[in-house]
């Protein structure tokens, strides 16, 4: 039971991030590979704020949203100036910045030997120490980001996103600013992201630059188009699935010489089958 | 749709009903109860011709262990963690949890940090092969470390600069791990001892050296000394070499791991418990490797575990299994003694060495 518990709170904080990216990429339509840069730099507010600053959890996680919209902030104007492949190459690009940083600002990140004795999060006298205790918390957020994504979903700001995903210039035509709705909605995401980020870094307890690397940016998009795009339940059956399943192939008895090459081989064809078969997502209401 | 997510969670929650109930023990076939190892390594991805080694090491000194009369069976259980975080964390769990290993190996110094708080909560003992950082150990009280110390390090390699009269010393490494922080320290040591010294660190993605290595040609400097693995560490000796870098010129730490041994030829290779010659032929005979570094540590660890789960009257009780390890100072490791530091780093010496026609050939430690 324990262990799923541990599965859940990684399953919760990846379903945080997945709600997050599809606001960008299937509401707005904006494919960007630079979620995996805002998860670690509200990872690194986390760890910062807590081991060197002395602050509690709750502020370190305000302080990751703060940090990560001011950073969204800017490179969103300049992304605003970018549409489709483009918009995906820019933000990978803001992501190998962002990676790098962390790599080599040893004075604040400490490189490549991370961060560690990351603390749980406490209100008051009560510390969330046990993983049931995190679970929940984890939970309460999940749950939060679900419910602020169905509003988006249904409210005027998120049509509008809709229709600019759908043909940006001809919702210009219809006197909408499009690069305000752009930037507004990278904020947004990016914001939330540091959430996660700020969950998972007192969760393991130790964070490294290894962690928010392009490839996690690459496996968080590979989350929303398995579970679909622009859609709040495809987003947590996306994290559910790519969470679980390697954790489900640990346990199919493969011979242990091979075991680890044939598991990743496995989870591969899956996924392939999966987009064969299901092209759209599992959820999918937009197929890019 | 729902039938597929309905499968998808009873085959999770019938692995977490497996095997609920913590037993002490299972029995195996020579009806000798089983005591598990459980391991952390990177199988697959960047690191894995180093996980591999150490999957090997463990496998070797369980392999021996059992010629003897012992009371336990051991069985070894491997996880592959890609020497990510979130893995090893979701690995350690399954095996602390599910598999109900009674000690974890894992490797290198950041994974050991990620295993170490998941080991002392569940209250069993995690061993960790790793590089040269002995302010490691304080991360886990069930926790021990092993590698050579970075001051043991720093003594063997200034032993060989000077004996080799360098004056001028480029350094290279990989920004992973302690490996460029290692050298940023070992350079200003050096230049403490009065050496000129430059470093440069390089991202994990980096493959073309060249320009670094003429630019610091052009600037007098005719000693490189590189800390990578392979694949890096394999293009930038031929990158050195087009460059008309003579072997005898290249001081490589822990680089030597390629199975094809004739890339080190004349290179000076500084590691740590690299063990005896029989062990070396052994990895390369029987599981076609040349990391014999991690591997010797990770065979010294599992064999020191072992003869802890032997000699304690509960292998449940981790405080008997931390006081019989902790009862040594020095202890026989493969390539010479070890001794426990009083963080419980278990430090073993370095060594030097380099390779005659594909052979290596010892030079001091």
């Amino acid at each position: 039971m324990e262990y799923l518990i541990n599965l859940a709170i990684l399953f919760g904080i990846y379903s945080m991030l997945a709600l997050s990216l599809n606001m960008l990429i299937g509401m707005g339509g904006l494919v960007s590979l630079a979620q995996a840069a805002f998860y670690g730099i509200g990872a690194y507010a986390t760890a910062i704020g807590m081991t060197s600053l002395g602050f509690g959890f709750f502020t370190t996680i305000i302080l990751g949203i703060i940090i990560n919209a001011v950073i969204a902030f800017v490179v969103g104007k300049i992304l605003a100036r970018f549409q489709g492949d483009y918009y995906a190459i820019v933000s990978a690009g803001l992501s190998i910045i962002v990676f790098s940083i962390l790599q080599n600002w040893k004075s604040v990140t400490h490189g490549p030997l991370g961060i560690f004795g990351i603390g749980k999060p406490e209100i008051g006298s009560y510390a969330f120490y046990s993983n049931t205790a995190f679970l929940g918390l984890v939970a309460v957020f999940t749950v939060a980001l679900y419910v602020l994504y169905q509003w988006i979903n249904k409210s005027s700001f998120g049509r509008v996103l809709k229709a600019l995903r759908e043909d940006e210039k001809l919702t210009q035509s219809m006197g909408y600013k499009t690069k305000h709705y752009k930037s507004v909605i990278f904020v947004l995401s990016a914001a939330l992201s540091g959430i996660a980020g700020a969950f998972f870094a007192s969760y393991i307890a130790f964070i490294d630059p290894s962690s928010f690397q392009l490839k996690e940016g690459i496996f968080l998009f590979t989350i929303i188009i398995v579970g679909g795009l622009s859609s709040a339940l495809g987003s947590i059956v996306g994290a559910l699935i790519l969470i679980s399943l390697p954790e489900v192939l640990r346990f199919i008895g493969l011979p242990y010489e091979t075991a680890a090459q044939l598991q990743q081989m496995i989870y591969g064809a899956m996924l392939l089958l999966m987009m064969i078969f299901k092209p759209q997502g599992l959820f999918g209401k937009y197929r890019m | 749709m729902k039938k597929w997510l309905l499968t998808l969670c009873m085959v999770l929650a019938l692995a977490a009903c497996k095997e609920e109930k913590k037993e002490e023990t299972q029995a195996n076939a020579d009806n000798k109860p089983v005591i598990k190892i459980g391991a952390v390594l990177p199988l697959t991805g960047d690191n894995s011709v180093v996980g591999t080694a150490v999957k090997f090491g463990a496998l070797a000194a369980i392999e021996d262990k059992a010629k003897g009369n012992l009371k336990y069976h051991y069985e070894a259980v491997f996880e592959d963690n890609q020497q990510q975080p979130a893995k090893t964390a979701t690995a350690t769990n399954k095996l602390i949890m599910m598999d109900k290993a009674n000690m974890v190996l894992s490797f290198t110094t950041g994974i050991g940090r990620v295993v170490a708080p998941l080991a002392e909560n569940a209250k069993i003992l995690h061993m960790c092969s790793t590089l040269e950082d002995e302010n490691a150990t304080p991360m886990g009280k069930t926790s021990f470390f092993q590698g050579p110390t970075l001051q043991t390090y720093r003594q063997l390699v200034f032993k060989a600069l000077q004996q080799e009269k360098v004056s001028k010393l480029a350094l290279l490494a990989a920004n992973v791990g302690v490996a460029c922080s290692g050298t940023e320290k070992l350079a200003e040591a050096l230049k403490a001892k009065g050496m000129e010294t430059k470093v440069e660190c390089f991202n994990p993605s980096d493959l073309d050296f060249r320009f670094v290595i003429q630019k610091y040609q052009a600037q007098g400097f005719n000693h490189f000394y590189i800390q990578f693995w392979p694949p890096q560490s394999n293009i930038l000796l031929r990158q050195l070499s087009e460059n008309n870098v003579t072997p005898n010129h290249i001081f490589g730490s822990g680089i030597d791991v390629d199975t094809d041994t004739s890339l080190y030829n004349g290179i000076h290779c500084f590691g740590g418990n690299s063990g005896t010659p029989e062990f070396i032929n052994r990895l390369m005979e029987e599981y076609h490797i040349n990391n014999v570094y991690m591997a010797a540590s990770a065979y010294d660890l599992i064999s020191l575990a072992i003869d802890a789960f032997e000699n304690v009257e509960d292998v449940n009780n981790i405080d008997e299994i931390l006081a019989y390890i902790k009862a040594y100072a020095t202890r026989k490791c493969l390539s010479g003694d070890c001794k426990l530091l009083n963080n419980g780093f278990i430090a073993n010496k370095a060594e030097w060495r380099t390779y005659k026609d594909g052979k290596p050939v010892f030079l001091g430690d």
